[in-house]
């Protein structure tokens, strides 16, 4: 299966994966001094925090980021740089923040002369959907696991 | 000498990041003002007066396009230096900031050092309110 480029070219599910791998490690370990391990998937019976962004333009689609919440906290502890640890509504920002990040890197880094508009992520109830054409990409990471899928128009 | 400077970011997060690698990167803060989205800033400009922008793109009620747009035609706020930090790379949109008269364009995720040397060099070229 290719994904058809709305850019002119297509990208293979593994070239794609290898950029949502690839932009995923540089936020966090930017952003969070964390070093995400790729992972075959999430394990099973775990609560999550989801987040979700819609974005338009020269393509479309929605950006998931599933995180386990003792994993969210920790992110959001060293985003912030903060010495004690951070409230629940603080940790939701710096999920929806890092989800902006992975996505934009994501989509800038497949087309740099794109025209693309992110919406404001949002934090949902649910889980990233795993359905064909989702693309998405599991991690273990500092006190958790964490996701991201994307999914085009 | 020190700065006013005024955050524009709809993400509390963000905001508290930025405002942190400022601290950390010991640029004296006369004080640090903040607006979730273009409107929100333009009010706080024109109530006192500011040195440096750091603004956001995507935001709502007015985002970071429009925002540098309408400060840019105002002679009172035009000369004041904004800073874009975006997550959006796409050469487009960063010519288009440029264009619009943004003093520099920082990609996130971006390396503390790098914010701030963007910073220490746009503040190196204004007039100081404070």
């Amino acid at each position: 299966m290719k994904w058809k480029g709305f850019w002119g070219k297509s990208m293979s599910p593994a070239e794609v994966d290898r950029v949502l791998t690839r932009c995923t490690g540089h936020v966090l370990e930017t952003m969070c001094y964390s070093d995400p391990l790729p992972i075959t998937g999430l394990e099973d019976g775990q609560a999550f925090l989801h987040a979700e962004l819609r974005f338009h333009g020269t393509y479309s689609g929605v950006f998931h980021l599933d995180v386990t919440e003792e994993a969210g906290r920790s992110l959001a502890t060293t985003f912030l740089g903060a010495d004690d640890e951070v409230p629940q509504e603080q940790m939701g920002s710096v999920i929806c923040e890092l989800t902006n990040m992975i996505c934009g890197s994501m989509l800038s880094s497949m087309d740099a002369r794109a025209e693309i508009h992110l919406d404001a992520p949002q934090l949902v109830d649910g889980a990233a959907p795993r359905a064909d054409g989702v693309l998405s990409r599991a991690f273990e990471i500092d006190n958790g696991q964490m996701a991201v899928a994307i999914q085009f128009n | 000498m020190s700065y006013r400077i005024l955050i524009v970011d709809d993400s509390p997060g963000m905001r508290a990041v930025l405002r942190r690698v400022i601290d950390l990167a010991g640029v004296p803060v006369l004080e640090c003002l903040t607006a979730c989205h273009g409107l929100a800033a333009l009010a706080v400009l024109r109530s006192q007066p500011v040195d440096l922008i750091l603004t956001d793109i995507n935001m709502p009620e007015m985002n970071g396009e429009e925002f540098v747009d309408e400060l840019k035609k105002d002679p009172s706020l035009r000369e004041i230096p904004v800073l874009v930090i975006s997550t959006d790379a796409t050469s487009n949109r960063m010519q288009r900031m440029l264009e619009l008269g943004a003093a520099g364009y920082v990609i996130k995720p971006f390396q503390p050092e790098t914010l701030r040397s963007e910073v220490e060099r746009v503040l190196g070229e204004v007039h100081v309110t404070g």
